[in-house]
């Protein structure tokens, strides 16, 4: 969710489609898990309401990473690629076999 | 009907702050992802939704991990349910009652493993009828014993209790996991399916098994055939299941966790139905069964004393705690208000009723304790938190008023004992409007309680009355209620360390209590090896469960990813 906000805000139906684009369609958000979710991170101060739109009638409301949550997101994200580095660095130095293609580190989605 | 009246049917059944909240966006979020002809909510928004609901409802929705540790756990709860009652079927209790309750919980364990994904709504339904089935026998089989009489002749409501407590709290859990969001992996899909499939087949030829050796216990001239060593055995298949769908699912340990606490909160319950129906377990008092729910209001009590243990130790170590904790405090504290002020009131209903003044004390010290606790948790909704706490303080100083005055009180000594570490847990908790509102529905199966024992009491026999009928349904209607509530404090950090001592607490406190109105050493050393167990058990999950990459803040996304 967090990389889903990361470059712009986007409303409940944007993140859950965002969401689903990350992840190449492994995850698939609802509005009954999502929002739970968008409370728990606008209560921990990692997503702030940007703005709030009527569109047809309906209200959509647009919700952006904050600052603190652009941190916590850069940090996962630097863990991850230590991660991936350190387990890449292993399977090069495995000289038995030709080490496989490196593939790129797999995102969480977040 | 059009589809955004149908949307707005299944919001309503979040709560109405909530729905002000939120509900509008909701609205638009469902109904911009709905495809364009849709008419009708898709299944799984819709379960999705109702989850999302009751988890808003509980207060559990800020808790990471939850619906994850379900998943897990539910499958494993059916295959227990399924497993109990069947087994109890062989073993040789039959009748009616005992037939229809076996029957609908294969029936649920066969449409999860048959069905799998693809008949979720089938998998619920079944499910949540068969649970409808045990309770409405179980409130049978205590009112009107002689309706329900045993192939052998013996009234049923001796051994039935412990399966049908046992059978009522793992069997809300597998109602509940049908409703949380699935999981996406196959190879959790296939593990869960087989292992509720392999522990039910291996129960039941386990049971079978002893029966064939016709292992029976003799009791005067009754003979009973017993489930016991069939109980025991189908510990083994059912904790390898525990430990290989942990194991194979869990990514993040948070999920695990809660699994592993769902899964051994309950289980000392399992040892006291055993126990219940060894006749040697409590021989002077075998034809009132009252040591099953006195025994499961002391897991109850030591499951509470633990948790405030826990709390202080908690609190003591974070100086400033997490949002999650305190939430799931402010639960308990609700939740152990509501429970205390219903416990004492029915009590009061019942004495009242059989005219036994003495048994709550002087005359107009019990009056005082009901009314303090009943405004105390009806104000608490509205009032600030002090003069709440007040009243609470003022009804446990008479409470203990009551019971040294009261002579007889001998007669609910659990009950009291129960209600004290409750009403110690809401005097420091903290208060929120979201978790007391939730306890309106405490309050209301409490005075349901009262209701349905007043007559009972005041027209049958008032030992049966007293020794029965009030502590089987607070052991049936109030540990599951309590439990949950504890299971939501367990959402300070040390997790697994918090599951496995409160099921460690639960069994010692039992022992504890047993010892004290029978010394009985095997039955110590029983429930002492056994709590040993649960602890290693809990550690061993744990150590599976932990994250395979190195530590390090962890996102809070569970709910998104889970």
């Amino acid at each position: 969710m967090l990389a889903a906000l990361a470059s712009e805000s986007l409303h409940g139906y944007g993140i859950i489609q965002r969401v689903a684009e990350l992840s190449h369609d492994r995850v698939k958000l609802r509005a009954g898990t999502l929002y739970p979710a968008l409370d728990r991170l606008t209560n921990d101060g990692i997503v702030e309401l940007d703005r709030e739109e009527v569109v047809d009638g309906r209200l959509r409301r647009y919700y952006r990473l904050t600052d603190s949550g652009a941190t916590l997101l850069a940090a996962d994200l630097e863990r991850q690629r230590r991660n991936a580095d350190a387990a890449a660095a292993r399977l090069a130095a495995r000289t038995t076999t030709p080490a496989p293609a490196r593939r790129a580190p797999r995102v969480r989605p977040a | 009907m059009s589809l955004e009246d149908r949307y707005r049917r299944l919001l309503r059944a979040y709560p109405r702050s909530y729905r002000a909240r939120r509900g509008e966006e909701m609205l638009s979020t469902l109904l911009d992802s709905a495809a364009p002809r849709q008419t009708h909510p898709s299944r799984g928004d819709a379960s999705d939704l109702l989850m999302g609901a009751i988890r808003e409802r509980l207060g559990l929705h800020a808790v990471p991990g939850f619906a994850a540790g379900l998943r897990v756990a539910g499958p494993v709860c059916l295959a227990f349910a399924a497993a109990f009652t069947a087994s109890n079927w062989i073993a040789g209790h039959r009748n009616t009652a005992s037939t229809v309750v076996a029957v609908a919980w294969l029936l649920a364990a066969l449409a999860h493993t048959v069905g799998g994904q693809r008949a979720r709504g089938l998998t619920a339904f079944t499910t949540g009828a068969a649970w409808l089935s045990t309770l409405g026998v179980s409130v049978v089989a205590i009112t009107t014993p002689p309706l329900i009489i045993d192939t052998d002749g013996f009234s049923s409501t001796v051994h039935l209790y412990g399966e049908y407590v046992v059978a009522l709290m793992f069997g809300l859990i597998a109602a509940l996991a049908t409703a949380a969001p699935q999981t996406s992996s196959g190879t959790l899909r296939t593990v869960d399916r087989a292992g509720v499939a392999v522990a039910v087949i291996s129960a039941v030829a386990a049971v079978a098994l002893v029966e064939s050796a016709t292992y029976r216990v003799a009791f005067n001239d009754l003979v009973f055939t017993t489930p016991v060593w069939a109980t025991w055995w189908l510990l083994a298949p059912v904790t390898a299941l525990i430990v290989g769908v942990v194991r194979a699912v869990t990514r993040r340990a948070t999920g695990g966790l809660w699994a592993t606490g769902l899964l051994l909160v309950p289980l000392p319950m399992i040892g006291l139905d055993s126990f219940d129906l060894l006749g040697s377990w409590h021989l002077p008092s075998w034809s009132l069964p009252t040591q099953a729910p006195s025994a499961s209001l002391s897991v109850m009590l030591g499951a509470v004393v633990a948790l405030a243990v826990l709390i202080g130790a908690t609190r003591a170590a974070t100086p400033a705690p997490t949002r999650d904790s305190r939430m799931g405090l402010a639960i308990a504290g609700s939740v152990g208000l509501d429970l205390a002020a219903a416990l004492n009131a029915s009590i009061f209903a019942i004495s009242t009723a059989n005219n036994d003044g003495p048994t709550m004390g002087t005359g107009w010290t019990a009056p005082l304790t009901v009314g303090a606790l009943l405004v105390a948790a009806v104000a608490s909704r509205f009032l600030p938190a002090w003069p709440v706490r007040g009243l609470i303080g003022f009804g446990l100083v008479t409470l203990f008023w009551v019971v040294l005055d009261g002579g007889n009180s001998s007669l609910y000594p659990e009950l009291y004992a129960t209600m004290v570490p409750l009403l110690l847990v809401a005097l420091v908790a903290p208060r929120s409007r979201g978790a007391s509102r939730t306890g309106g529905a405490f309050i209301a199966a409490g005075a349901a309680m009262a209701l349905f024992v007043f007559p009972l009491a005041d027209g049958s026999d008032v030992t049966y009355a007293h020794m029965v009928v009030a502590p089987a349904i607070g052991g049936i209607v109030l540990v599951p209620l309590l439990w949950l509530g504890g299971v939501a404090v367990l959402t300070g950090p040390p997790r697994g360390v918090a599951a496995a001592t409160v099921a460690f607490a639960a069994g010692l406190f039992w022992a504890l209590q047993q010892l004290f109105t029978l010394t009985d050493s095997r039955a110590l050393a029983a429930v002492i090896g056994g709590g040993i167990a649960v602890l290693l058990i809990g550690r061993a999950i744990r150590r599976l469960a932990a994250p395979r990459t190195p530590t390090a803040p962890a996102l809070p996304v569970d709910a998104a990813t889970s």
